[in-house]
Order: C-alpha cells, then structure tokens, then sequence
C-alpha cells in the first residue's frame, strides 16, 4: 500500500501504524500529524478510527451513571467534620489513618456534628441507664455504637427492599460456605450452626464496611416464622479490640430509643473472635434470637 | 484559596469522584465509603497547598487520590499485588501492542443492542481497566491527564487504554452471532491489511 506515513511520537513514544489510528480516534495527534494520517488512510483504516470513536462514545455513555447518591454530601461533610473533632470521635476507616488535625474552617460543622454525637451519646447513656448501668461507656464506643445503628438500618433497609443492590455487595449464597468464604477476611469462622438451627435460608452476603477497627460481612436471610417469612440482617465483625466492651455468650440490646416505635430492633452478642449484630422488625427479631439459642435478658453495656 | 471555596470546589466533582469510585469498587456501599475517605483526605487542612502546588485542576486531583485511596486499600488486602506487566499480560499472551483497531462497518451498528453487550463487557474488566475505560470515556480526557492521575507513563496509558478497549471489542465479537447481529463488519484489520 502506498502512502503510508512516516513515524509519529506522542510526547516520545513511538507510535505503530494501529497506534497512530488510535490517537487520531483519540484527538491526540497534532494538526499536521493528523493531516498526514488522513492522506494515506485506507477505507479500512477510516472505518476503524469511525469504530473506535463510536465505542467511546458508547463507554462514555455506558458509564456515566451512577451518580452520588443523596446525602453523600451530608455524609462527608459530617464525618469531616467529625475526624476533625478530636481524638473520641472516628472517622471512618480510622484505623487507616493518623490523626487529622482540626481546619479552623471546619470547626462550626465540627461543633454541629458534636452536638448530634453527644445528643445520641446521650440518648444511648440514658437508655443503659434504665438497664443499670454497670460503668460509663467510653465515648469511642458510644459514637461507633450510634454509626453502627444507623449503618445497619440503612444497610438493611437498602438490601431488602433492592434487589440491584444487594446484587452488587453480596458475593456469596451458600449458608454452608460462608464460614470458609470470609475466613480470610474476617481471621475466624463465622458460626452458622445456630443459623441452619433456627432455620434460616441465606439471600446474600457479602463485604461491607461496618462503622469500628474490624472487617466486616452482612448477611440477609429469611427466617420462616409463623406468620411468614422474615427477612433479617446479621452483620459479622472482627473484633478488633473490643471497643465496644461486649463480654463473650451476653447479648445486647443496641435498638434506638428516640420515643417512636422501633422499626427495627438490634441484638449485638460475641462469640469467639467475632462480634454479631442480629437486626430485624422487633417481634421477629425477639423469635428469632430465642431460637438461635441467644433467648433470654440482654446484657448491659 | 478560601476554605470554603476550596470545599465547594472540591464538592462540585462529588458525582465524578462517586462514578470513579463505584466504578473501581463496583457495588455501592464501597462506593459511598470511598469516596468519602477520598473527600476526607482532600479535605485535610494541608491538602489545599499540596492542591495547589501539584495543579491539573481539582477534579484531577481528586481522581488522584480516588485512584491512591482505592489501590492503597487494595494492598492492605492483599487482593491485587501484582506487578503491572504481570496484570496486564505484557510479557506473555496478550495482543499485539500494534494490533490494528477493531473495524466496524458502522453503518450496519446497532448501537441499541449494542449497549447492554458493552455494557456487562465492561463490568467484567478488572478495575485497572474500568478506570483507564472512564477517564477516556467519560471525563474525556487526554492521554498526559489520564497519565498524571495515575502516575504512570503516558506509554502505559496508552497500552492499558487499547488493551481495555480490545477487551470489550473482543468480548462483543466472541458471543455468538454477535458479529452477523451486531453489524460488525471486518474485524482485528492487521498491519499487513493495512499495508
């Protein structure tokens, strides 16, 4: 074939024959490299800088979803805020990074997330209270029982009532080989064996990023109850200091006491290396703890 | 700058920095918690002047430490340490770094059809190649940006580009009848037919 250019070098780097039709798909040759190329195209070779052009238009539209979801912005801001606020409060994935200085600039959201935290902080003191109360909670493990609670409810919220999203986060299906499955993530193996007792069925599971040091996984499962079939999360965390103060084979009771009814209830327990988080509609989950032999009065925190 | 201007600044590229991470992470809470490590860390009161020394424009800055954030936790996991010519199969198997461009008779494209066939292509790259795919092809950006995000050379950039590119083409004309379905033409043109 006759007319073929001579080599090209984007920014030093040779460039091949293919390569050159790339680029110029790609709007990275100059003018006058273009304008070579274009007089020794082939019918063939225009057709392939047509098609690449058209495949980038097809990824770039393919992949222009999603967007931020609503509330990051609230979220960020807020957890920034809160990273800036000083050794007790956490940030996430705190046990990644160092500490972070306050931004004088950051400082009026600091103060309004702190008067959430201390609120909610307030709430939790209140509501062990009325459990006697056996010593203060420290206030890292105040705020991270708060992120939990509210993680959780959003997490099992979203996966139950979104097929698509519980798609994308869960990996395995097979109650039988999660234990084996998470075990490198988590150091130790999850207990199934009061699950199978208790009936339940696995819909997912998989990774996800609970609030405190530890991996964690979330699992969604069925329970058949009398009156049907629940769906319940159980969330598993590696127990990476037992911020929390949870003594082995002693449940806890982490539902919310704000003075409306509880949509959902969340019994905490630990056994072994690992901490465990039972959430589901208040009557199911009371069912369900009994016959997963984890029955009986809640600890105090 | 002003603290609050470099806060909005920064917040204004929110749904491209969420879209890098969700496509590096694929699954949605990652997603979430990525990016806010990445607003956590740009938002760091020193970050401003390293902002303002590197240059390249915030949305690039932010790709940058998405990109860091993302890999950096990748190591802590141990679930991708290999080296880059081992993961992207330079030194044994992988297609011709000269290979011609996928030719398409585009008239004959249906694009309609086309796009779920792109589309779960994609979602089967490996995340080095997704995010080389949506810089190119959502940010549309040059190949010395996309080199400066990830710190790489921009030779690299342009290999990870086609091979990911080749990937998804490949995997369009390998699913059966998808050539005769698809419209896709004269397919893999070498250089010896280019000549």
């Amino acid at each position: 074939m006759t007319g073929r250019t001579g080599q090209f070098d984007l920014e030093g780097v040779a460039l091949s024959r293919a390569a050159q039709l790339r680029a110029a798909a790609d709007g990275e040759l100059s003018p006058s490299q273009r304008s070579e190329l274009d007089g020794s195209l082939t019918e063939a070779e225009l057709r392939a800088i047509e098609a690449e052009t058209a495949l980038r238009g097809a990824v770039g539209r393919l992949m222009a979803e999603p967007v931020a979801p609503a509330g990051l912005r609230e979220r960020i801001l807020g957890a920034a805020a809160a990273a800036h606020d000083g050794p007790d409060a956490p940030a996430p994935e705190a046990e990644d990074r160092g500490p972070i200085p306050m931004a004088p600039w950051l400082r009026p959201l600091a103060l309004a997330a702190a008067v959430v935290l201390l609120a909610a902080g307030g709430w939790l003191i209140l509501r062990s209270a009325g459990n006697s109360v056996t010593g203060p909670t420290p206030n890292e493990g105040r705020v991270q029982l708060v992120e939990l609670r509210q993680f959780m409810s959003r997490e099992h919220d979203r996966c139950f009532q979104s097929d698509d999203y519980g798609a994308q986060k869960f990996t395995a299906d097979d109650l039988a080989a999660v234990p084996h499955v998470f075990r490198p993530l988590l150091g130790s193996e999850v207990s199934v064996a009061e699950l199978v007792q208790a009936g339940l069925s696995l819909r997912g599971a998989g990774r996800c990023h609970l609030p405190g040091p530890g991996n964690s996984i979330h699992m969604l499962l069925d329970a058949p109850l009398p009156t049907g079939t629940v769906t319940l999360s159980l969330f598993v965390q590696e127990d990476a200091g037992n911020t929390l103060g949870f003594e082995q084979g002693v449940a806890y009771e982490l539902t919310p006491n704000d003075g409306q009814p509880a949509k959902l209830k969340i019994i905490a327990w630990r056994s072994g290396d690992l901490d465990y988080y039972l959430v589901a509609d208040p009557e199911a989950c009371d069912r369900i703890r009994e016959a997963m032999g984890r029955g009986g009065p809640c600890g105090e925190l | 700058m002003e603290r609050q201007q470099f806060e909005q600044l920064a917040l204004e590229h929110l749904d491209a920095v969420y879209r890098m991470a969700f496509h590096l992470t694929r699954n949605a809470e990652e997603a979430e918690d990525l990016t806010q490590e990445v607003y956590l860390r740009a938002l760091r009161p020193s970050s401003s002047e390293n902002f303002e020394t590197r240059g390249g424009g915030m949305r690039a800055w932010l790709f940058t430490i998405a990109h860091n954030t993302f890999y950096s936790r990748i190591k802590r996991e141990r679930k991708a340490p290999k080296a880059v010519g081992e993961f992207f199969g330079e030194e044994a198997g992988g297609p011709a770094p000269d290979e011609a461009p996928t030719a398409w008779n585009l008239a004959t494209l249906d694009w309609e059809h086309v796009d779920g066939r792109i589309k779960r292509a994609i979602e089967e790259l490996r995340p080095e190649f997704r995010e080389v795919l949506l810089l190119w092809g959502v940010e549309g950006l040059k190949y010395r940006e996309i080199a400066e995000i990830l710190e790489v050379p921009i030779g690299t950039v342009m290999s990870r580009l086609h091979r990911a590119r080749k990937l998804v083409a490949d995997q369009l004309g390998e699913q059966e009848g998808a050539s005769e379905e698809l419209g896709l033409g004269q397919r893999g043109v070498t250089e010896r037919e280019a000549e």
